[in-house]
């Protein structure tokens, strides 16, 4: 390949402007990026894929209460809880996922200033937001609904738990969603199968499990899980060679 | 300027385009090839969708994957398959391209307004898209393309469903447009770029046969493109003779 001299010095000095740049921070980005968006165009047409997370959300609650209240099995609602963040968060990540596979626009998404990639990562960072808000909204209820006598520390032991499932269930959704084309859908169900099977097969067994798993642990593994998952949205927001491979 | 720089693209075992080098600069450059030769391929990687698998795509001696952001602000891009919003209008669906663009609300406003004069869809700028044809969704898809006033416009195969007069005026459109840019037209319609295409390029075995313009094509031999197609490709689309 011939280079003439004028792209030689044109490269030689994007080269060297790269080097001496100041990096961006992922967080300065993703304020950049809000900022120019706006929360309007990022959630652009995910109005219906959040009314149904909501309604799948609550059908879940109810199905689980039910279970609850026939079986007088209240012991269960540390499984319910456990599970309760993850299905919010999956059924929003998947139904604006789809929402953006099936309008036929994905491919001029990935050309723009900001990828539909990166509008992803900041939007799944919005969820797991409102995961967190979810997961102490559903345990304070609980907390003060639950029948049978419930002590702070127990509170903070479910609560603990559900963030931990949460936390997990984010970094497992964005790992997989940013290493394979299908991984929208792909990691919801790798978490499904992972996160339901133990409490089909041993029962009450997993339930016993969940309750005494110590608060601390769980928090730790929460943390760790929510670390490596911001460690995910950066990576996204950042990387080019992502999709080469998918 | 452009450069394709021997690139080879594999997906597993298949080699959809192999050591394929060229030089883009203003002007339109006709795509010109049957269905399944790799001219998708190419513009995915051209608009930074797929990578290559070997070789690097440069513009003006810099890879593009190091650009980044700065390449896909050149880039107007209008894919064969072209979503839409069925239920906003031309100027809402442009106002929410252009925020992607990261082009601010009142440039974006007068952008599109100016787009939509360009493309003859002042009259329906506030009417649903459900109800337009075929050839005023590509209009729009055009106009999108064009937002960021982009150096390197790509349109893959953009007169499928148009119908003849929409395909002339889509023709002089293009010719318009790449006064001052590169615009590469993939098509396997032949009359689509003989007029318009400064250059065409086409492939063969999945490697490149030839980058010429069209009157070098025709030579003393051929009256039109369209024998030059029918000369080369069987009806299979295979090779039978080179021009």
């Amino acid at each position: 390949m011939n280079i003439s001299p004028d792209e030689r010095d044109k490269s030689i000095e994007a080269i060297l402007a790269g080097g001496l740049t100041r990096p961006v921070s992922t967080w300065r980005y993703l304020r950049g990026m809000y900022s120019s968006l706006g929360i309007r165009v990022i959630f652009w047409e995910s109005a219906p894929a959040m009314l149904l997370s909501a309604v799948v959300a609550l059908g879940y609650i109810l199905l689980t209460a039910m279970q609850s209240a026939f079986l007088n099995a209240e012991e269960n609602l540390s499984a319910m809880l456990f599970l309760l963040s993850p299905v919010l968060f999956i059924s929003m990540t998947v139904s604006t996922e789809a929402i953006e596979r099936m309008n036929g626009l994905y491919e001029i998404k990935m050309t723009g200033k900001y990828t539909i990639r990166q509008i992803t990562a900041f939007r799944l960072l919005c969820f797991s937001l409102v995961g967190t808000v979810f997961a102490v909204t559903a345990n304070t209820a609980v907390y003060h609904i639950m029948t049978v006598e419930m002590q702070t520390g127990y509170f903070f032991q479910m609560l603990s738990i559900a963030l931990c499932s949460l936390f997990l269930c984010s970094l497992l959704i964005i790992t997989v969603m940013r290493k394979f084309r299908s991984g929208w859908y792909l990691g919801a169900i790798i978490w499904a199968v992972a996160a339901m099977l133990p409490g089909l097969i041993f029962r009450e067994a997993w339930n016993t499990f969940l309750l005494n798993i110590p608060t601390a642990v769980a928090l730790g593994i929460a943390a760790v899980a929510y670390i490596l998952f911001l460690r995910e949205i950066k990576i996204t927001t950042k990387e080019v060679y992502s999709y080469a491979h998918s | 300027m452009l450069i394709v720089d021997n690139v080879t693209k594999k997906f597993g075992n298949f080699t959809a385009l192999e050591d394929i080098s060229l030089e883009f600069q203003n002007g339109v450059y006709g795509l010109l090839a049957p269905n399944g030769a790799g001219k998708t391929t190419l513009i995915k990687m051209l608009t930074t969708l797929i990578f290559p698998t070997k070789g690097q795509i440069l513009y003006d001696g810099v890879e593009i994957t190091q650009l980044d952001e700065a390449y896909r602000d050149m880039l107007g891009y209008l894919p064969q398959d072209f979503g839409y919003y069925r239920n906003y209008s031309p100027m809402q669906f442009l106002s929410y391209i252009a925020a992607l663009k990261g082009i601010d609300g009142n440039t974006a406003k007068q952008k599109a307004l100016q787009l939509l004069e360009i493309v003859a869809l002042t009259d329906v700028k506030d009417k649903k898209m459900r109800k337009f044809s075929g050839g005023m969704i590509q209009r729009v898809g055009i106009a999108q393309a064009m937002l960021n006033d982009p150096k390197i416009l790509i349109l893959d195969e953009p007169t499928a469903g148009l119908d003849p007069k929409e395909r002339v005026r889509f023709r002089n459109l293009i010719a318009d447009l790449a006064e001052d840019r590169t615009v590469i037209f993939s098509t396997h319609i032949v009359s689509d770029i003989e007029s318009i295409a400064h250059r065409v390029i086409m492939f063969k075995d999945h490697k490149l046969l030839c980058c010429d313009s069209p009157d070098a094509l025709r030579g003393d031999r051929f009256n039109n493109l369209e024998e030059v197609f029918m000369h080369i490709y069987d009806e299979d689309g295979v090779i039978v003779e080179l021009p």
